[in-house]
């Protein structure tokens, strides 16, 4: 590549737009060049930028109104501890959820010579969870797994002792301690994911066709359980999408921020979608939103929801957006 | 650019006034120089405002030997890396690329940037307009990168009925997002 038009390139990019083949080698360049030389190049475009007006005032404000709720939020935190807040929270969030240990026993073994084994009954721990609760596990060997609404985690005593296997129903977003020399294995009833240590989402709820896996750091191998199987190796930011009735498994890329935000206890809103506000929405309180108000998905909001009641959170859009909404069992009609 | 230095030892040792006249002398270069990487207002502006947290929450480290520009570059750095390069590495990047320059060539009277989240948007509700089929192919084929042939092989039809559709989906979206663009001048003008 002829390094010379680089900056040039740069230059049009930041300033205008480049035509697809500028483009092609533009992005290629981007991806290819080294730490070091990028930042020289950004630096001295920053170095180079004048005082300008690019933002409204009123933007400039709003932001930083934004900036002091966010600082002083944080200062009046430390000066209210904390730690008794969040404590009450995490009591509530495991009194909701049910852990049930069955005791099964399993075959006793006679030796016919002289030894007897006997297997000592094999313990399975369930943990589930209900509609709108979430709950965070922690196993046995350190890994953490926090399980959202209506889901299901299941792992035998023997977890550990030569691998690390667990069952999932639902949602959870896994946390995984490296041991190399333990396979850890999330089985889902269409897939099997099999990791190192590293922090992934499963999403796989029963009675939806498709199950997404989406992958934050460190590698892990997804295979199929149903003939053909199908295996694909993932990298951090993608994610593999297995959709049943198609009986096929595709890796897709995946967005961080939007896969992980129902772990956090807050929903924060800035400048975002209403369709995506309500898919946030659906996933923490575990219902459906129908609506059939044209464009009412592309309005933006701005707003934070802490841990309020599905009502709640309704009533506040229905105050800024002027709708009204029914509730059944789990779907939501909204109306205007 | 000398009596700076003065505002900058105000704030590191507190002063939320020297801040705030901080903040509005480097605001409006900062968002301007994360738009011009990133194509996107709303990131831009969550981009400067996490800087202008992390600036104050760390005010009493500041390092006095750097300019105040470098400084805060120094704190935008690796998030504005970041989100250029997802940015620029979007699957409907390029696409959005064309659609500006497109769009720049054609008016050149156009101060109006289209941001990427506003060709996303119109994108979206371009692609309503296509029948499951079209809308399902052109996924495939520019938000996953699948080819032609892979997409066949995934929906089990022709590679030629595949291209028919795939062409059939482009002709319409092109159309209705040079529509939604003159909308997007009318609103503007008025």
């Amino acid at each position: 590549m002829n390094d010379s038009t680089i900056p040039q390139l740069l230059s049009k990019y930041l300033q205008k737009t480049l035509n697809p083949q500028e483009f092609k080698l533009f992005r290629a360049w981007l991806n290819e060049v080294d730490e070091p030389t990028l930042r020289t190049c950004l630096e001295a475009q920053w170095e180079g930028l004048l005082p300008q007006t690019s933002i409204e005032a009123v933007e400039m404000e709003r932001i930083f109104y934004d900036i002091n709720q966010l600082t002083s939020t944080e200062i009046i935190a430390n000066r209210l501890l904390p730690q008794a807040n969040t404590r009450i929270r995490w009591a509530l969030s495991i009194a909701a959820a049910i852990v049930f240990l069955v005791l099964t026993s399993l075959s006793a073994y006679l030796h016919a010579d002289r030894q007897q084994f006997i297997e000592l009954a094999s313990s399975e721990v369930v943990i589930k969870t209900d509609k709108g609760q979430r709950t965070q596990v922690h196993l046995p060997d350190g890994s953490v797994v926090d399980l959202n609404s209506l889901s299901t985690l299941t792992y035998q005593q023997r977890f550990g002792k030569e691998d690390r296997q667990v069952n999932l129903s639902g949602e959870g977003y896994f946390q995984v301690k490296k041991d190399t020399k333990k396979k850890f294995i999330v089985s889902t009833k269409h897939l099997d994911i099999e990791v190192l240590g590293t922090s992934f989402n499963v999403n796989a709820y029963e009675g939806k066709s498709v199950f997404e896996l989406a992958l934050v750091e460190g590698s892990v191998l997804v295979s199929t359980h149903t003939l053909p199987v199908q295996t694909v190796l993932l990298s951090p930011n993608e994610k593999a999408v297995f959709d049943i009735n198609k009986n096929a498994l595709m890796v897709m890329s995946s967005d961080k921020n939007i896969e992980m935000a129902w772990v956090s206890k807050e929903l924060v809103f800035r400048s975002e979608a209403i369709k995506n506000v309500l898919a946030r929405i659906e996933r923490r309180y575990g219902v459906t939103i129908n609506h059939d108000i044209p464009n009412f998905g592309e309005d933006l909001y701005t707003g934070t929801f802490d841990n309020e009641e599905l009502l709640d959170v309704l009533n506040i859009l229905k105050t800024h957006y002027k709708f009204s909404y029914k509730i059944k069992q789990d779907d939501v009609w909204i109306t205007r | 650019m000398e009596n700076e230095k003065y505002y900058i030892e105000r704030l590191k040792a507190g002063s939320h006034a020297d801040f705030t006249y901080l903040y509005e002398r480097y605001v409006p270069r900062l968002y301007s120089f994360v738009f011009s990487l990133v194509k996107s207002k709303a990131l831009s502006k969550d981009i400067v405002q996490e800087v202008f947290v992390r600036l104050w929450n760390n005010h009493s480290t500041i390092d006095l030997s750097l300019s105040f520009k470098a400084y805060l570059f120094k704190i935008a750095y690796n998030m504005v890396l970041n989100e250029f390069r997802r940015q620029v590495n979007s699957p409907i990047f390029a696409d959005y690329m064309q659609y500006a320059d497109n769009e720049a060539s054609a008016d050149n009277s156009t101060t109006h940037k289209v941001d990427f989240d506003d060709f996303c948007r119109a994108l979206d509700l371009a692609k309503q307009k296509l029948t499951p089929r079209q809308r399902e192919i052109f996924e495939l084929n520019k938000e996953q990168g699948l080819s032609v042939a892979e997409i066949a092989l995934l929906l089990k039809i022709s590679e030629q009925s595949v291209r028919n559709q795939l062409s059939i989906a482009l002709k319409q979206l092109r159309k209705q997002l040079c529509d939604y663009a003159s909308i997007l001048l009318i609103f503007l003008l008025f």
